[in-house]
């Protein structure tokens, strides 16, 4: 892939990612969720980006999330979704190279969990009070269950992605 | 790009090792029957308050624009000047290990697993 395609299609990916965001936060607004329980519907679209596009690029849209969530649910926000981003695209990095075993769904788990725990570990810190970590079994179990679900919904759509893909690489 | 099954016993098995270790957490965190509410605010606790030794309701306003509603065995978020108000939207809550946060205010609610014998009825400052 030129990296013209590469950059036009981390930018679609971005604006997905971003959309999926919105419609969960709009979603999930009106339910009465422990807090720092999300599906994480972007993690699917980071995921599939660490393995079309590579760690620079997923990192990039973790990114442009952060900013997003940033602008428009303040800074404290911002700064946990950049916390749990940067922890969870490196993990999925890392499990997509190293753990062949596991599909989608396995790094999925982890992505998910390890995002969870970078948003934990940031509040622990800027707050510098351990009582947040009371929060652990809820993030862990929300964690395993939807990255279960998100990773699943990737390894259903990959097969269709696959065929797209190749159709970018060749360029026609 | 890695072959597509629908799940593998990989990735089951790495959730199951998660979910063990939640358990376990959950267990340590969870331990006695408690009806003590502790309100941390950054890092420090506000206010210890036995819900079974509450009659009547009444609301705490904290400094940061929170508003706690205190009523015989629960607690909620009452108000908050926070962008989403999810902390509100939580509803209250009861039982050991529950927590409810307004994060943008570093407010933290949570009751906590001690006994209440043991625990003061309401710690204020």
């Amino acid at each position: 892939m030129t990296s013209a395609k590469k950059a036009a299609l981390v930018g679609i990916l971005a604006a997905l990612a971003l959309t999926a965001a919105l419609i969960e936060r709009t979603v999930c607004a009106a339910l009465p969720l422990p807090p720092g329980v999300r599906p994480g519907l972007s993690n699917i679209v980071v995921t599939f980006a660490c393995a079309a596009l590579g760690f620079p690029y997923a990192l990039g849209i973790a990114a442009v999330k952060s900013g997003f969530t940033l602008l428009t649910a303040g800074v404290y926000a911002g700064l946990l979704s950049l916390a749990g981003g940067l922890l969870s695209v490196t993990a999925t990095a890392l499990g997509l190279r190293y753990f062949h075993k596991l599909s989608f769904a396995g790094v999925s788990v982890i992505s998910a969990v390890l995002h969870n725990l970078g948003q934990l570990l940031a509040i622990t810190a800027l707050t510098g009070s351990g009582a947040y970590l009371t929060l652990a079994p809820v993030l862990l179990l929300s964690g395993v269950g939807f990255g279960l679900l998100t990773g699943t919904v990737l390894n259903l759509v990959m097969p269709a992605l696959n065929k797209i893909i190749p159709f970018i690489r060749k360029g026609r | 790009m890695k072959a597509h099954k629908i799940i593998r016993r990989a990735d089951l098995a790495v959730a199951a090792v998660l979910l063990l270790l939640c358990a376990a957490l959950f267990i340590l965190f969870r331990s006695g029957g408690g009806t003590t509410a502790v309100v941390t605010v950054g890092g420090e606790t506000l206010y210890e308050i036995d819900l079974s030794e509450v009659s009547e309701p009444y609301t705490l306003s904290l400094d940061c624009g929170v508003t706690i509603a205190v009523s015989p065995g629960k607690i909620a978020f009452a108000d908050a000047d926070c962008p989403g108000r999810d902390c509100v939207r939580r509803g209250a809550i009861s039982k050991p290990g529950q927590s409810a946060a307004c994060l943008p205010n570093r407010v933290l609610i949570r009751i906590d697993g001690r006994a209440s014998k043991d625990a003061p009825d309401a710690v204020a400052g």
